[in-house]
């Protein structure tokens, strides 16, 4: 998608290289180029990133839930997962055996309200993965409403420079106007080469992310409904 | 979040690259160059200047018509405001400066005279037509001997085509005997005493001006243009001491500043002032109620002195408007331009803006 937006924005101006359009601009819109030429490669970098994790998340929750629900017993696969650096979904399954664990521990077993202990371990550890998922999301966010109104500015900014410089050689002929006009309008095309592939992406990690947590949740009821049975029969034991 | 940067940059640079090749072998838009007209500047003194020194007669022949075409332009507007002025009160003298316009057609009268004594006094105011009607012979004005001859011929001509028009005859023995006088007067003086010349001439030009604009109509008006031109030309060859006093109250169009002041003003100097009075009067012009919503417009034409006071009566140029609220429009645009003066108009352009023709248009005010 970058690459069609940039083809289509560039070609209008073949006549000026993208080089001598940088290097024409005023000060400033120069440093709004490039700001916006670096939010650009960190949205990019962003946007791959949590395509990466995701997918990773992904792919972690699709073989925990598998072994999970195989109906391996839950002390082997506490004992092969808490010795490594867990996230995801593994990550809450040992933040709340570990809590069960922790509770049968010494002579007598704090049974009592190990319920609620381990929902709100479990809630912990669901709020520290969605922070670790949507991390830097906001920033998406931002570059992608922000980037416009930045590239406006370099094209208003470019623009007045321009009349200052038609009038300044008192010629209104299209040579002596086009250029100014057109480098100018060159940082509100960068402007929305960067933001429009935020802004999508922003929608699309989002939903992913609101997937992907719901999910943790999904599966934090579900063991927390199979804990609690375990304490119900323990205690009536 | 470690492969995320490197990508990120990668892709950035590949786009990059990519269009800075793409477009770095396009060649850049060649916009195919307009067809070149040619322009040629000429100062105003070059078009001036033929004008007064054309002691060789083929320059002045080639720059005549445009010359000639503007001046007459002036020249006619002048005459009509000059006779309305000047027949009320016979000779005021400060209306002279509009007079010299009119006095170009008494050159080709003086012209005969000086030289030629045989041309009898009817033939002389005649010449105008002829000479128009024969346009291309301009080039004789050098050579007086030449035209001597041929003016004769040319009247003879003109005297059949006019002898109708009674007028004509009766006015043109004033013009000749005062005329006479005039030139007298100056062979025997020197230059640099216009003074006591002007005071004595408001009554010869008034009357050249009657009859010129008279003998003028039936002949196509361009033709008649080209006439006061070649007589200033002719009357530069023939005069001498007394020439440059001459230029100032006869050949330059009015202006008062001597031989310069017969530089040209260009097409858009004259809208430029013609602007700049008509920005005066409609500042005092209040357009009667509806007659924008009417659509209807009053060319009216009037002339000015040099101090930019009205001189004379505003007049419609055409028919008033067919309509109800025509003559209202008249009385009001004719009203505006009373009530306005004097305008404010840079007096070295006087020829320019002596005579107008100002359109109303409350449509479009």
């Amino acid at each position: 998608m970058n690459d069609v937006t940039q083809v289509a924005l560039a070609s209008p101006a073949a006549t000026i290289s993208i080089i001598s359009l940088f290097w024409q601009a005023h000060l400033i819109v120069k440093c709004v180029m490039l700001g916006l030429l670096f939010a650009s490669i960190w949205s990019w970098a962003i946007v791959v990133d949590k395509v990466l994790l995701y997918g990773r998340s992904r792919r972690q929750m699709d073989g925990f839930e598998q072994v999970f629900w195989s109906g391996q017993s839950l002390e082997e696969l506490y004992r092969a997962l808490s010795s490594r650096n867990n996230t995801g979904m593994p990550a809450l399954f040992v933040s709340a055996m570990r809590e069960w664990k922790r509770s049968h521990e010494g002579g007598r077993a704090a049974i009592g309200s190990l319920q609620q202990r381990i929902d709100k371990v479990m809630d912990v550890t669901i709020g520290r993965e969605l922070e670790r998922l949507q991390s830097k999301l906001l920033v998406l966010a931002t570059i992608g409403s922000a980037s416009p109104f930045i590239g406006l500015f370099g094209t208003v900014w470019g623009i007045m420079t321009a009349f200052t410089n038609i009038a300044a050689s008192k010629n209104t002929s299209l040579a002596v106007v086009a250029p100014g006009i057109a480098e100018a309008l060159f940082a509100t095309a960068i402007g929305l080469v960067t933001a429009i592939p935020a802004v999508i992406a922003y929608n699309v990690l989002t939903s992913d992310a609101n997937a992907l947590s719901h999910r943790l949740e999904t599966f934090a009821d579900e063991f927390s409904a199979i804990l609690s049975r375990q304490i119900d029969e323990r205690q009536a034991a | 979040m470690r492969p995320g940067l490197p990508f990120s940059i990668a892709l950035h640079a590949a786009v990059l690259g990519w269009a800075l090749l793409s477009f770095a072998g396009e060649p850049p838009m060649d916009v195919p160059p307009s067809d070149p007209i040619d322009v040629e500047l000429l100062p105003p003194s070059d078009v001036s200047t033929p004008k007064l020194g054309a002691k060789t007669a083929k320059p002045s022949e080639q720059i005549a018509p445009k010359d000639l075409k503007a001046a007459a332009k002036d020249q006619e507007g002048k005459r009509v405001g000059d006779t309305k002025i000047e027949e009320p009160p016979p000779p005021p003298p400060e209306v002279k400066p509009a007079p010299p316009v009119e006095p170009k057609p008494v050159p080709v009268a003086e012209q005969p005279k000086q030289e030629p004594p045989p041309p009898k006094p009817e033939v002389k105011p005649e010449p105008p037509k002829p000479v128009a009607k024969v346009e291309p012979a301009p080039a004789p004005p050098p050579p007086a001997p030449q035209q001597k001859p041929d003016l004769p011929k040319e009247a003879e001509k003109a005297k059949d085509i006019n002898e109708g028009k009674p007028p004509e005859a009766k006015e043109p023995p004033k013009d000749v005997n005062a005329l006479d006088k005039l030139i007298a007067e100056k062979a025997k003086e020197e230059a640099k005493k216009p003074d006591p010349k002007p005071s004595e001439k408001p009554a010869p030009p008034v009357k050249v001006a009657t009859s010129a604009p008279a003998a003028a109509k039936p002949s196509p008006s361009p033709s008649t243009s080209k006439f006061p031109g070649e007589v200033s030309s002719i009357q530069n060859h023939v005069a001498t001491g007394t020439q440059s006093s001459r230029t100032e109250q006869h050949a330059s169009l009015g202006t008062p500043t001597g031989p310069n002041a017969n530089v040209k003003l260009s097409q858009s100097e004259m809208e430029a002032l013609i602007g700049l009075l008509r920005a005066q009067i409609l500042k005092c012009w209040n357009p009667p109620i509806g007659a924008a919503e009417a659509n209807i417009k009053v060319t009216v034409v009037f002339s000015l002195n040099q101090d930019g006071s009205l001189n004379g009566t505003p007049q419609p140029a055409s028919e008033q408007p067919a309509n109800s609220l025509g003559p209202a429009l008249v009385s009001s645009a004719t009203r505006a331009i009373r009530q306005c003066q004097p305008y404010t108009m840079p007096a070295d352009k006087y020829a320019a803006w002596a005579s107008n023709k100002i359109m109303f248009d409350p449509g479009n005010q």
